[in-house]
């Protein structure tokens, strides 16, 4: 602490002559003010539909999808996935080669992705072509081939990414962490599926997949750039028609459960030791959402590569960056719908207890400091940090139609980025210290590890420290 | 004194003008020598750069490295403050601090929150005053650089490897990266020689033009002059090839593009970068582009990786897709680099790092002017770049080999 002060004061001439300098600058909150506001519609049929009209010269235009592993179980654990994979693979009216020169004709490029919650399918294209990309999109949607030899080949693909995947660690690990922290409910299952469930998907239930979670209520058609201020009218166009009906049942998640608990995957080949602690965290529209966000800046990231180590902006990074064997480190908090992780995720040579056992006492430390001393200047600091963050991740018309759509998906309201601006300002100290002590201060925690485990930390011992002070 | 409103950039925000007036681009250049440039993207966050004429290319050919350390080093003491309160401070206004380099250019950037700019642009002219303490010397050699050897990825030895194929001993194949034994003097020496304020630019995007004239005047204490030219470069072609542990081989394949200085010509590359990617992509989804265009010379082909036991078969479905690759699919390579274009200039710290290198090179162009030269890239000038139109994006062959040494 007096090193941060002895800072500031040998800092203060040139911070000073900055003083007049402040006044003529255009804040944030200017900027955000006048920045082109995002518009929600909702067609008869429920399909929501955001648009913001920034005026630049391409635009993103996609469809967002309430679906996902958590909807699914351990016989069908990959659809979600397997069936976006799909929709790359042509329709009743467009073969394949055909979707993807006529998006190739206009510079355009399908894209998709899934998660636990939620999959995306959607273009960056110029401002020109907004309405083709909305026909393709609609298309892609509801008129998938699904034909049985594309089926095939993709679940032959799908296999060996499955296969593949063992060597990315990381992923493992976060797979790991949601298979411990929420076993026996749906959000332990990975996107990816198991090696038991894919060969047994069958294109039956690939289509009734589709009919169960393609439905309007489920959707928002998200665009952001020029040309997207008719995008609702086009909405209505290619999408007004489609049914809520439900052949079968509503999916529905069951309900979401934490469970404190430690998995460990131990091989000895993997060169270290990778390594998450999480608390739960909470869900994308609780109150405490954005206190645990400014707290997440606090230890934030660091790896070896990183040019400031015993100069790093962290007062954790100086203590631990050295003599831990610590090769990288990130602090995470992940929201869902319902619930979330808060946590770290490090990896470290483990040569030793000492050194990994001094990495989970240093992080616990800083958690109890934050729940019990955190101050407003260091606030400010991680309110700083975590606007920087934000808003430099919502530059571009794709992470912004991202954005929009996941606010209505999650909350089904869209706040405006100055509303996100206001809430973040009123957050300080107390704030911080209330979310961390209701959320994460003696708290049981969710421990993974993957590949040389054997200096894992012992849990009782950091269960403990997450209330204890000596520990 | 030099002052140029663009009405390019006024246009591209047509829209969201209507409510934020003075959309511009501006560049002024002081009495010191230094060029100040700001662009308004009206974004929440600015990106503010520094940048010299400092890159790689201008190291003395037996200090392999110089710039690594360089680049590293920032953070570090200035002559009248101490790295910590720089970083620390840096941090507390919310800026994350980087250190970039290429063959032409130096930069140091601060992404921050567009309140503290004013701020971080004190800081910035500190961290760009670095005093190179010995011990501070040491210190960054034996904390950073072996990470940074060890996490080296394939992809970026093979591209380093590139340009030493390319341009064999001229000053764009030294590396980025390798490390010789460089010592306080030589840092000391370089500094002396180019961090200068007639070869540094200071960019802000989403800064006030005038926030960042004032500070360019008052806070940046860099020593005037200017450095020497750089020694023309000129392309060879060749090959490198370079063993090493693990499963899988990178390879970098690409023949003489242009330089940044002629809009036509880096539009041109842009289209037959694109062609070449569309044609390598067919064959492995591993591809990525090589379309990099320097002050003087520059690079155009495709890079990719495959185990170790396909390689040689993927090489030659690759060198074969992009010997007959033609200006067929001419329309939809225009289309595509030219969203790419306009996509990447959404981006604040990839406009200010591209407007640094552009204005230290001598050359403004929005995106939106190298977009539309996209556009207008015809048949004829495709096939003229390097000569006979079905080789010639490879007839400068420069292909180079290597097996991956990434720790992971």
């Amino acid at each position: 602490m007096a090193l941060r002060l002895a800072v500031s004061s040998a800092l203060r001439p040139a911070l000073n002559s900055q003083v007049r300098n402040a006044s003529s600058a255009v804040s944030v909150k200017d900027v955000l003010a006048n920045a082109p506001q995002a518009e929600v519609t909702t067609l008869k049929n429920g399909f929501r539909v955001v648009t913001e009209d920034n005026g630049t010269a391409t635009a993103t235009v996609g469809v967002w999808i309430e679906t996902g592993s958590r909807f699914e179980n351990e016989k069908n654990n990959g659809t979600a996935h397997f069936l976006e994979r799909l929709i790359h693979k042509g329709t009743g009216k467009r073969a394949a080669a055909a979707l993807e020169s006529e998006l190739n004709a206009i510079g355009a490029k399908l894209n998709s992705f899934t998660e636990r919650d939620q999959t995306a399918v959607f273009v960056q294209t110029g401002a020109q072509d907004v309405e083709k990309v909305v026909d393709i999109l609609a298309d892609v949607l509801r008129n998938s081939k699904l034909d049985a030899s594309t089926i095939d080949s993709e679940r032959a693909n799908i296999l060996k990414e499955l296969d593949a995947s063992d060597n990315h660690h990381q992923l493992v690990l976060f797979d790991m962490l949601h298979a411990a922290a929420y076993q026996g409910t749906p959000l332990a299952h990975s996107v990816l599926g198991t090696s038991a469930s894919i060969p047994t998907i069958t294109a039956q239930q690939l289509k009734e997949w589709q009919e169960d979670h393609y439905r309007p209520v489920r959707m928002v058609l998200s665009a952001v750039g020029g040309g997207v201020s008719n995008v609702s009218n086009l909405a209505e166009k290619y999408f007004g028609d489609l049914s809520n009906e439900y052949p079968r049942k509503v999916p529905q998640v069951d309900g979401t459960r934490f469970t404190g608990s430690e998995y460990r995957y131990r091989n000895d080949n993997v060169p270290h030791m990778y390594a998450a602690f999480a608390v739960e965290g909470v869900g994308y529209a609780h109150k405490d959402a954005l206190a645990l966000q400014v707290a997440n800046q606090f230890i934030g990231q660091w790896d070896v590569t990183h040019a400031t180590s015993r100069t790093a902006p962290s007062r954790l990074v100086q203590k631990i960056g050295h003599d831990h064997g610590l090769q990288n480190l990130q602090h995470f908090n992940i929201n869902y719908k319902d619930t979330g992780l808060f946590g770290i995720y490090f990896v470290a040579d483990a040569h030793d207890l000492n050194d990994t056992s001094g990495i989970m006492k240093s992080v616990a430390h800083e958690w109890k400091h934050l729940a019990s001393s955190t101050t407003d200047e260091e606030v400010a600091m991680a309110k700083n940090k975590l606007r920087t963050s934000l808003y430099q991740n919502l530059e571009t018309n794709t992470q912004k139609a991202g954005f929009n759509a996941k606010e209505l998906l999650y909350t089904g309201n869209l706040r405006q980025l100055s509303e996100l601006e206001a809430q973040i300002q009123k957050i300080d100290a107390g704030v911080v210290r209330e979310a961390i002590s209701r959320h994460v201060y003696d708290r049981d925690l969710a421990a993974v590890g993957v590949g040389r485990t054997e200096a894992f930390p012992n849990y009782a011992h950091v269960r403990a420290g997450m209330s204890w002070w000596r520990l | 004194m030099l002052s140029r409103p663009s009405a390019t950039v006024a246009k591209r925000f047509a829209s969201a003008a209507a409510k934020t007036a003075g959309v511009q681009e501006r560049t002024t250049v002081l009495e010191s020598g230094l060029r100040v440039s700001s662009v308004e993207l009206n974004g929440a966050t600015s990106s503010i750069v520094l940048a010299f004429r400092a890159g790689s290319r201008y190291q003395p050919a037996n200090k392999q490295g110089l710039t690594h350390l360089i680049r590293n080093s920032v953070g570090r003491d200035a002559e009248n403050y101490p790295g910590l309160a720089l970083v620390w401070n840096t941090a507390q206004n919310g800026g994350q601090l980087t250190a970039v380099s290429n063959r032409d250019v130096f930069a140091i950037e601060v992404n921050v929150v567009r309140d503290q700019s004013p701020i971080a642009l004190s800081l910035l002219g500190q961290l760009g005053n670095n005093a190179f303490k010995p011990w501070d010397v040491e210190d960054v050699k034996h904390d950073t650089l072996p990470a940074d050897s060890t996490y080296l990825t394939g992809t970026t030895i093979a591209f380093e490897q590139l340009h030493q194929a390319a341009f064999r001993n001229g000053g764009l194949g030294l590396s980025n990266y390798s490390v010789n034994n460089i010592s306080t003097k030589d840092l000391t020496a370089f500094a002396e020689q180019r961090l200068l304020a007639g070869d540094a630019v200071l960019v802000g995007v989403n800064v006030d033009h005038d926030t960042l004239v004032q500070a360019g005047s008052s806070q940046f204490p860099l020593a005037q002059g200017t450095a020497a030219q750089a020694a023309p470069a000129k392309y060879f072609g060749g090959e490198v090839r370079k063993d090493g542990r693990g499963a899988r081989t990178y390879v970098a394949i690409a023949g003489e593009g242009s330089a940044i200085t002629s809009v036509k010509d880096v539009a041109t590359q842009a289209v037959v970068a694109q062609i070449l990617l569309t044609a390598a992509e067919k064959v492995t989804s591993e591809a990525i582009s090589v379309n990099v265009n320097y002050q003087d010379a520059g690079l155009v082909g495709v890079q990719f990786a495959a185990d170790n036991t396909n390689i040689t078969a993927v090489t030659k479905s690759i060198a074969a897709a992009i010997k007959s690759a033609n200006a067929n699919g001419l329309d939809t390579a225009k289309s595509t680099a030219a969203i790419k274009v306009l996509a990447e200039a959404q981006n604040a710290s990839g406009v200010a790092l591209e407007k640094a290198t552009q204005v230290l090179a001598g050359v403004e162009a929005s995106p939106r002017d190298i977009a539309d030269a996209i556009r207008a890239v015809t048949a004829q000038d495709v096939s003229q770049v390097g000569g006979a139109p079905e080789i010639s994006y490879f007839h400068g062959k420069t292909l180079n080999r290597l097996k991956d040494i990434e720790v992971n």
